[in-house]
Formats: C-alpha cells, structure tokens, sequence
C-alpha cells in the first residue's frame, strides 16, 4: 500500500505490465524466519487450526443439508411386496364401458416436511375398463414428468411438454424416422393430430399400476397399488 | 472541506481508488461495444435491490409462497411494479448476458493472457442462468412449478448420483416447503453472494489486464471517465426504459390514461400449483426453450438420441469446447472457429426458439391450455378477491384461508364442477345451453366400421351402412340435457309436448378435410335430446299425461272455465321453478310471488294428485317428490340415489347411484363434496365476478347433512310459496320464538339435522324434550356429556352426569330394566300428544306403578330421589322437581325462571329468567321480560310437539294454567 499511496498521477502502465501495487512485491519487504523447525511447526498448527475453524460449521451446515439423503423411505409397502400402497379409487360401475380412460385424482396422506395433511391429491391415474377388468396407467410421463392429457378426439394419452404420445394402452406411439405412420393401432378415426411429425421422446410405456383383481371381482372396488417411478429412465425404478 | 477531504484521503487513500477506477485507460477511445459489462453490473445491482425489497414480503413454503406473491402482486402498493422491474430485468440479462459474451468472443478478449477472465465469466453466465432457474419456481405458480418440475427430473440422468442430486435440491423425494427453502435460499442468499465473489474476482482481473481494444488507427485514448461512463450510463438507462416498458407490457397509452389492465401489470402470476392438476401450457422461460425444444429430438430411438445425450452429455460437450476457447485459441485457425462455434451455437439456439415457438403456435391443444390456464389464474384472484360490494365501491377482500390458496380451486364449483361432470355425469347427460362461452358437453357418436385388414390404413377405414344406404350407429341412450336445470325455461321444455320427446342427430362434419367422404370421421354425429326423448321414459306416464293435457290448451282469457289453461302452466312453472332457489332467478322469484302462491296450489290440485308428492299432497313412490325440487337438498338426494322412493324408486332408467350408501360414505363411487360441487355448478350457486357479495360453495360437511336430509327425513322440507293454515302460522311464530330467543344455546333439531340449529349449542338439544327417547339419551354416559346434553354446560361434570357414569357404564340387566322403567315414568309425566299411546300402554301393564317405585331404586350412582322430589316422593331436592315433568306447566314455568327453588336453583347454569314473577315485574317496572307469558305458554306447547292445529288451543291452556297462580 505504501507503494501505490505514493503513484498519484492517474497515468496507468501500459496494457498487460504488472500495476505497481502488485502484492507480490509484498513478501519481499518481509523477512522470511529463520527458525526452521519453528516455521513448519507453527505451520501444520496454523493449518489443523484453521481447518477445524472452517471445516466445524460447513460440516455441520453439510450434514443438515444432506438430510434428504438420509431419510429416504423404506420403499416397501409392506410384507415385502413391492413398492407402493394399496389405495381404494373409484368402483367399477364408475368407469365407462367403452373402455375410454378416465383420470381419477389420488387421495393420500401428504407428507410435507413439517405439515401433514390428510386426503391431498398426490398425483394421478388413468382408469380404463376392459371387459372385467381393470387397467390402472400413472398419468405421470415417463419422459420428463409432466401430466398426460387425454385426447377423446384421437384416442391417444398426449403428453403437453414434448409430445410424448401413448395409446390408450400405456404403449408409446410408434416414432419412425419419417414420421409418417404414427397413426397406427389404437388412433383411430383421428385424422390429422398435432403431434404429427415428431418423435416420440418418451424412454419407456407408461407406468401401469397394479389393480387389485380380488378386491375388483368381489366387491367392485378398484383398488390400486399406486407407485410414482422415476421418469426419464428406460427401466421403472419407483420413487422412495 | 478541502482539509476534510485531504484528511480523509489520508486516513483512507480514497483519491487513489477513485482515481483508479475512473481514469483507466481506454484505448483509442469510448466505443459503445463495451457498455455490456456495466450494463450487466447495473442489472445485476438492479435485481440486488428489487430482490431485497421482495424478500421482505415472500414466504417461502408450499401453503404460502403463492400467496405471499398474491399479496407483492395485488394488494401492495406499486407490488406488480418491483415484482415487474425484477421478473423483467432478469430477461434483460440474459440478453445482454449473450451479447458481452459475442462481443468478448469476436474481440478476442478471451484469449491470453485473459483466460481466467473468461472462465470467471463462463462461471458467472452459469450462475445467472441458476439465478433465473431457482426464480422461476418461487412464485409456487403451475407455470412455475411444471417447468421447473422438468428440469429437475433432468437431473436423475446424471449417473450413479442423479437421484441423489435430485433429492438434495428438492430437498426430498418430492416437492415440497424444503424444495421452495432450498430454492430460496439458493436464488437469494447463495447464488448471489457467489455471483459478488466471481463478479469482484471478474471486475479486478478486468482491471488488472486493463480493456481489450481493438487497434484503431487514429483514434486517441480516452480515459474511462466521462465518456466510457456516459456512455455505459446511457445504455442501462436505455435497458431500463425497455424493462419499464416490458413491465407494463407496452401499454404506454394504458399508463398514461391509468387504465392499465391487470394483465399489463408486471409480471404473470399463474394459478397456485396443484400436484393433481394437469398443466398443459408447461413451459420454461424463454431462454431454456432451445433446451426444451431440443429434448423432443432426444426420443431415445437410437442411443446417439437418448434423453441423457441430449439433456447431458450435448449441453457438457458445448459447455466444455467453450471452456477450452482461449486454449483453442493458441492454434492456427482457433480463435475463427471459436467464433464461429459460438455464432453457430447462438444461430442453433435462435432457430430451437424460433422452432418451439412456432409448433407452440400451430397447437391447438397448446392454445387452449394456455388459455385455460390464464382463465384458473384469473379465476383464483377472483375467489381470493370476493367483497360485498357497497354502493361506494368494494369492500374488503376475503383473501385466503390459512390452508392457502389452491382450496379456493380445489372448492370452487365454478372450477371443478365441469371437470367432475365431464368425469362423472357427461357419458349420459348433455350440458348445452345456448352461449358457446360456457363450458359444453354434448355427446357425440361413431357410426359403426369395418375393422381394418392388414395393410389397411385409417383412409381406408369405410363405415357399414343400412339397406338404404345410411349409416348405422349403435343405439346409445342418453338422459336430459341438464343446462338450465330447474329453471323456468327447462320446466317450460319440459311440460312441452313435443320437446319432452325430443331428439335429434345432427351430423358433425370432420375437421380433416383429407379424409374420403365415406370415411367414417365424416359421419360422427351429437346426440341432441333436451329431456326424455332418449330414455326409457318417453314411453312413460310422464309423457303421455303431458300429451294428454296440455296439448292446445286455451289461455285463461279465451276460456274462463278450462280447468287447466296456458296460463295455469305458466304459474305452475314458475312455482316449480321457485322451489329450486336458483340464483339467478332471485329477482324473478321475489317479483312473482303472486304467481307462485297460484302455481303452488295448482301444482298440489294437478300434480300431487296421482303421482308426485309436493309437501303435503300426495305421495312419494311413484314419481319424484316435488317438494323442495331443484334445491341443493333435492338434487344432492337425488343424485345420491335416485332410485330412493323419494325419487324415482323402480321407474329409474338407468342413472346411477352415486352416492347411496349412507353407512359408510367412503364406499360411494363419488364423494359427496364432488357431488355438492357438481350439484353447485348445475344450479349456478357459485361466486361470479359480477355478484354483489362473496358466495361459498357449500361445505363438505353441508354437502353431507343435505344428503342425510334429502334421503331420510321427512321433515325440514317446506314448499316455497305455499298459503299457509292459521296453525302452521302459529308454529311458525313458535320457532321464530325459539330462533331468536333459545337457539343461542339450544339446538333443536331431529336426528338428521332437520331443524333450528343452535349457533353455538351450549344447553341441550330440546328436540323431543322429555320424551323416552330423549331420556334414554339422557341416561347413556356417552351422551349425557355430550353436545346433544351437558357436553356444553357446567353440568357436564355435575352430580346428574356422574350418577350416570356410575350407574350405567356398564350396566346389568337389572339395572338396564330399572333405567328403563324410570324413562317410562318419567316420561309419562310429560303426557306428550306424540306419546299417548305408549304411556296408556305402560298404566295399563303396570310399567309406570313401577317406574315410580324404581324412582328410589338405588342405582350404582344412588336413587333418582336422592336429588330429585316427583310427586309424593319428596326424599331429595337438589336437582328439579320432577313433578309434572315435561308438561306444558313445567316447561313454562322453567322457561320463566329456572332459579326457582323447585327447578335448578343455584345450580342454574347460565340460563336467564325469561319471564319475571308478579313481585320482581312490581318492583322493577321499568325492567321488560325477555318473553311475555302468552310467548313461554307458546314455546312451551311447541316443544312438546303438538300438531300445527291444536297449537292454539294448547297454548291458551298452558296460559291459563300459569296465569291462574298470579
């Protein structure tokens, strides 16, 4: 500092030369000890200090904020059976006998950090008849995660982010590399549908959810194990 | 103050710094392609400051991040304006962001010695695009929060540790508080101060290299001060104004005028984020839409195309060939190729928007979510901003319940009322009313095709047709169009001859004009039928009696003696329609009330005749009950179950039971709410921006009692405009009595609900007072302390309540006898006309001589005589006399003064004396009772529950009987 106090002239060196108060004319004004052992004692103790200094409240700060990582929940939904939890839906008179897919929100206990609240839609799922039988898809695209739409006009589960489109079904839409034939299978009577012309992104069918057959044949009631799986992955892999 | 100054300069070297920074050194002078720097300081301090000043007011947390953004944007003075200038400003960044980063490029300042320069500067671009990532999710919109939503499932792709990352940034599996905390703390506290780190460390090694120049002959150097300054100062003044104007949304004239419209102010605050509800307009900001656009090219076809290429690994390659740049640049040919890496790369990005964007606006589906969801945004401060609007203007919003703000929606018939009919009722039921603005459901049908053989396509798809060359449709059955239900022109409609029948099958042509005509698209047609005319009752007595009767009816004028003319009709529709309580037709109700009183006696002398029930008259089984029709109560029951005998019992066609099962109402295939939602929308009863005061939909809890009163009682249901008989008019005046002066406390209502519910129930529950059933409640411990009984009173642990509890917790058979022959005694006392029977039975069998004797029995607790005196029994006298129980006299004179001695004494708790004795009312003449003694013989009677027309008499007695001891 004592070296810049004195250059008052306002005129700056030239480009790219060092600035007169460059600290690294500094330590040569200091003299570097002589007590060697002292120096590299007094070293190692200025570094375990120091470390201790700055390591003690960024460790502690750490552990706090890994905590998401340490609470993972069990996956399991009891007695070993898999991921997910048995939750009652609607009853099987409710769902249409065209066999068209009808979103049904899903009612849970809702765990929020410190809140919890009972009956929260916690996601969503297509319900679609299929003579005595049930099939339960998760509305959550397993491209990105989105919600799928349901588009009546071409029977087809449309994915509003980027495009993803399904059959009634759960299978993805055929992406050829013209596509031109897209339309194959279940989309019927649909003309012309703005997904035309790109590929389908997603990495794997929709989730289909396991449906209660006893439950559904005794009672009537559709009975689904609901489990959310990681999207964009080519295998289903449930959340925690 | 030059000594001040020198001073100061000493003890700081102030000149120096300021000296420093002022004068460097510009070569070959000011040019306008440097202002990027500080206009991007500027910014950044810009949002430092707005940021700060958001901070005071944002809640980071799921129940109130959008609703303390509901309250920046709406309700705080100049809110939208900071919200606006920092939302906006952020834009402005990135752009100026991408021309500091061009013009670095194409000068060449990243080249050596400035490499650190620049990696400083790739470190902080990083740190604004987080910057604008973490923000983007705050305001806790579904705009927000799907897109963001995206992004973050981006990040499971990274191997081996991507779900972790995941969960440390959301701060667990899901979204949550800790994902908007996290967020927040990242967006305002951690970025930012590594920003100031990185943006020092950026600006000191600026100044340590001193600024790059191009040689320009001939031009002499400036220093940085003035021109360099102005001319920076110039340009964020310039990306000021264009913000400003941003924020208002270019609407200068709308600003001058001061009729900017809420759209034009600041920043868009979407709907609150619903977890459940799909969000179709799900979009990132503008610059991550070429990321966005890339990721559908990235379908995974072939493992070159897989997400994690496109989403990772491509992003890491270009981020990773920029970072090397200034290396690159030490080759022969690198700098160009660097340049034109970067144009390329900014060209690609350009056309990826420019591609997003136009596919967003050739879809349809697209344009509608967007405007959906521009329209639930809208419909949320709506709700949030219900008043009771005065003649001077608004009055206070009703803001948000502390559950916050997506329970406006998720309650909001207005808002889901549509979605559960199109899930619910839509397969049969058409809602099509005459405005194409309104939601509409109309059903529509293929006509039976061939099934496609291999090879075939969908052209080739060909519909089966009849001998006469029509198409075949399947024979699809479909009930009422229930738009307008209730009201008088849906009653009109129906009592119409021809349009009871109705039906009709237009044909609705494709929009795919590809398609050959004998395509099967070409002949999809609706299903129009307003009433019966395809269902099972267009063959039934409903019908026929409306063709019978009211086919070329004459008007009153033209034939003064027809039995039923045009005019009756009208006058009967009208009276139906009033039963209903439609909002909309308030003011039509209340102006005819005439014709209603007209219509109501029609309805009985024409309708309850035979087949329907309409209060009093007639009788239910046959057709549906016409009392109360169209309310919420009526339509709540009868789409509970409308084969109840109230509704259509065996003659229904085909209509669910929705909700039937009153045991166990989670077992109905839709919950009552949905269906008081549904019922809500039908009926039109839900907050409009217009009405003058908020409106609520009804409760889940009121959705529930409806349902129990429509299928089980029978009382509660009056007919809307009905002469009423000279004793009805005298019960009316009983419970206004009792409205007013006995339902702070007490209840008095049957076990459904039906009745005069207390504000506050803190006495007992007065329905059936003195009845066995009454007493039996009474004398079970689970009841006596509850609301029914003491539950509310200091009697609740008093010495009746723990007789109770001792004597018939857990009570043997003799004492359950015992207890059951004092209720009888008891009872008996009263003589209630609704008892005579039973308590002839009991003197006759003996039951009451031997109640009294069981009035000394001693219980577990003890005996009923050891507080209470009846009759010659007369051992204890703590608690009432008993004498007399429940008669007109007893009731009256407790009504009167339940101090006296013989009734609660010093053990009253609460009650007033309503009625003063002779003595007091001398003494205190200027003091009025709270009932005058004709008022206490009425509510005395009443609550007995004698019928309408022995009311007056009754109470005439009653009065007598209390007078004749003054």
């Amino acid at each position: 500092m004592a070296d810049s106090a004195t250059n008052k002239d306002g005129a700056d060196p030239p480009l790219d030369s060092q600035p007169p108060g460059d600290p690294q004319s500094e330590p040569q004004s200091a003299e570097a000890p002589t007590d060697r052992r002292g120096f590299v004692l007094w070293t190692v103790l200025a570094v375990i200090a120091g470390g201790i200094v700055s390591m003690g409240p960024v460790a502690a700060g750490l552990i706090t904020f890994l905590d998401p990582l340490f609470r993972r929940k069990s996956a399991g939904g009891g007695e070993g059976e898999g991921p997910g939890e048995w939750m009652r839906i609607t009853t099987f008179d409710a769902l249409p006998e065209t066999g068209e897919p009808v979103r049904f929100p899903v009612l849970a206990d809702k765990t929020d950090a410190w809140n919890r609240t009972a009956d929260q839609p916690v996601g969503a799922i297509y319900l679609r008849k299929i003579g005595k039988q049930v099939l339960a898809l998760n509305a959550i695209c397993p491209h990105a995660g989105c919600f799928v739409n349901y588009s009546e006009a071409e029977n087809v589960l449309l994915c509003p982010c980027h495009n993803s489109a399904f059959h009634a079904d759960g299978q993805p839409q055929q992406h050829n590399a013209d596509h031109s034939d897209h339309d194959d299978g279940e989309a019927t009577f649909g003309g012309k549908t703005m997904y035309n012309g790109n590929a389908n992104p997603s990495p794997r069918p929709m989730d289909v959810l396991e449906v209660d057959d006893d439950k559904l044949n005794n009672s009537g009631e559709v009975w689904v194990r609901f489990v959310n799986y990681y999207p964009a992955k080519h295998e289903q892999e449930p959340k925690p | 103050m030059k000594a001040l100054l020198a001073w100061l300069d000493d003890r700081t070297g102030y000149e120096h710094f300021l000296k420093d920074a002022l004068y460097e050194r510009v070569p070959f002078g000011a040019r306008w392609r440097y202002v990027t720097g500080s206009m991007l300081v500027f910014a950044f301090v810009t949002q430092m400051v707005t940021g700060a000043f958001l901070w005071m007011a944002y809640s980071p947390s799921s129940q109130t991040a959008w609703e303390s953004v509901y309250y920046i944007q709406y309700e705080m003075t100049g809110g939208w304006l900071l919200r606006g200038i920092h939302h906006f400003t952020a834009q402005a960044m990135m752009v100026v962001l991408g021309l500091h980063l061009l013009q670095v490029m194409v000068d060449g300042a990243y080249r050596a010695p400035r490499e650190f320069n620049y990696w400083l500067g790739l470190i902080l671009m990083q740190l604004v695009l987080a910057l604008g990532l973490t923000g983007y999710l705050l305001p806790w919109d579904q705009k927000g929060y799907w897109a963001t939503n995206v992004a973050t499932t981006l990040m499971t792709l990274v191997p081996f540790v991507g779900k972790e990352i995941q969960a440390l940034a959301l701060g667990g599996p899901d979204y949550g508080h800790h994902t908007l905390t996290r967020f927040f703390a990242l967006h305002a506290g951690v970025l930012p101060f590594l920003m100031l780190v990185f943006l020092g460390l950026h600006i000191a090694l600026f100044r340590k290299h001193g600024l790059h120049a191009l040689k320009r002959e001939g031009r002499p150097d400036d220093t940085f001060f003035p021109k360099q300054v102005a001319l920076d100062a110039i340009a964020s003044v310039l990306m000021l104004l264009i913000v400003l104007l941003c924020v208002v949304h270019w609407d200068v004239v709308g600003l001058f005028t001061g009729t900017l419209s809420s759209e034009h102010l600041g920043a868009e605050l979407g709907a609150p984020a619903d977890a459940s509800e799909p969000y179709g307009a799900a979009r990132p900001e503008w610059y991550f839409l070429f990321l966005f656009q890339l990721l559908k090219y990235f379908d995974g076809s072939t493992p070159l195309t897989s997400e994690f290429i496109g989403a990772i690994v491509l992003p890491g390659i270009i981020f990773g060939v920029m970072f090397m740049a200034p290396l690159i640049a030490r080759v022969r040919g690198g700098h160009a190729f660097n340049v034109a890496f970067l144009l390329v790369l900014l060209v690609g990005a350009g056309a990826l928007t420019g591609i997003a964007l136009y596919e967003d606006s050739q879809n349809k589906q697209y344009q509608h979510d967007v405007a959906e969801a521009h329209e639930s945004a809208e419909r949320v401060v709506e709700l949030v901003q219900r008043s009771n609007k005065t003649e001077e203007g608004e009055g206070d919003p009703m803001l948000i319940p502390q559950v916050g703000a997506l329970s406006l929606l998720r309650n909001d018939p207005g808002v889901q009322g549509p979605k559960l009919f199109g899930r619910h009722c839509a397969s049969c039921h058409n809602y099509a009313g005459p405005n194409k603005s309104e939601p509409r459901f109309v059903i529509t049908q293929d006509p039976e095709a061939n099934l496609l053989a291999e090879g075939e396509t969908e052209a080739d798809r060909t519909i089966k047709l009849d001998a006469e060359g029509n198409p075949i449709y399947a024979d699809t059955p479909t009930a009422p169009n229930l738009y307008g239900f209730a009201s008088r022109d849906w009653i009109r409609g129906i009592l119409n001859p021809k349009q009871i029948v109705e039906v009709e099958y237009p044909i609705v042509k494709s929009f795919d004009t590809t398609l050959n005509e004998s395509h099967p698209a070409k002949f999809i047609r609706e299903i129009r039928s307003p009433y019966f005319g395809n269902t099972a009752h267009k063959d039934g007595r409903m019908v026929d009696w409306v063709k019978d009767h009211l086919t070329d009816l004459p008007t009153r004028a033209d034939k003064e003696d027809a039995k039923l003319t045009q005019d009756d009709i009208e006058d009967i529709v009208i009276a139906l329609s009033a039963q209903a309580k439609l909002p909309s037709q308030r003011e039509a109700d209340a102006a005819d009330a005439e014709k209603i009183t007209n219509g109501v006696a029609l309805l009985k002398s024409t309708c309850a005749t035979h087949c329907h029930k309409f209060g009093d008259e007639g009788q239910t089984g046959l057709a549906p009950d016409l009392t109360g029709y169209g309310s919420f109560e009526w339509m709540m029951g009868f789409v509970s179950n409308p084969s109840h005998e109230r509704f259509y019992r065996s003659e229904n066609d085909r209509m669910p039971a929705f909700a039937d099962n009153l045991e166990d109402p989670a077992d109905n295939q839709v919950t009552w709410s949905d269906l008081g939602l549904i019922v809500d929308w039908l009926r039109g009863d839900y907050y409009q921006k217009s009405a003058k005061s908020p409106t609520f939909a009804h409760s889940s809890e009121e959705a529930n009692a409806a349902v129990l009163l429509a299928l089980n009682s029978p009382t509660g249901r009056k007919v809307i405009g009905e002469e009423i008989s000279a004793g009805a008019a005298i019960r009316l005046q009983a419970e206004s009595l009792f409205r007013t002066r006995c339902s702070q406390c007490h209840s008095h209502v049957d076990k459904f609900g039906a009745g005069i519910a207390a504000a506050k129930p803190s006495g007992p529950n007065l329905y059936g007072f003195a009845s066995r059933d009454w007493l039996t409640g009474l004398l079970e411990p689970d009841r006596v302390a509850g609301p029914e009984y003491f539950g509310n009173t200091a009697h609740f642990e008093g010495d009746m309540a723990s007789f109770v509890n001792d004597s018939f917790a857990e009570p043997e058979e003799e004492t359950k006898t015992m207890r059951e022959l004092v209720i009888i005694a008891l009872s008996a006392e009263a003589k209630l006309p609704t008892q005579t029977e039973a308590d002839e039975k009991a003197i006759a069998n003996g039951d009451l001589e031997k109640g009294i004797e069981a009035f000394t029995y001693s219980f577990d607790g003890g005996a009923c005589s050891d507080c209470h005196t009846l009759g010659d029994i007369q051992d204890g006298s703590d608690g009432p006399d008993l004498t007399g129980y429940g008669s007109a006299k007893w009731i009256a004179e407790m009504i009167s003064n339940p101090n006296a001695e013989k009734y609660y004494g010093e053990n009253n708790d609460r009650m007033p004396i309503f009625h003063f004795s002779k003595e007091y009312a001398d003494a205190h003449p200027l003091k009025q009772p709270l009932l005058t003694k004709p008022e206490v013989a009425l509510l005395s009677v009443w609550l007995r529950g004698v019928a309408d027309e022995d009311l007056a008499e009754a109470a005439g007695e009653a009065l007598d009987e209390i007078s004749a001891e003054d």
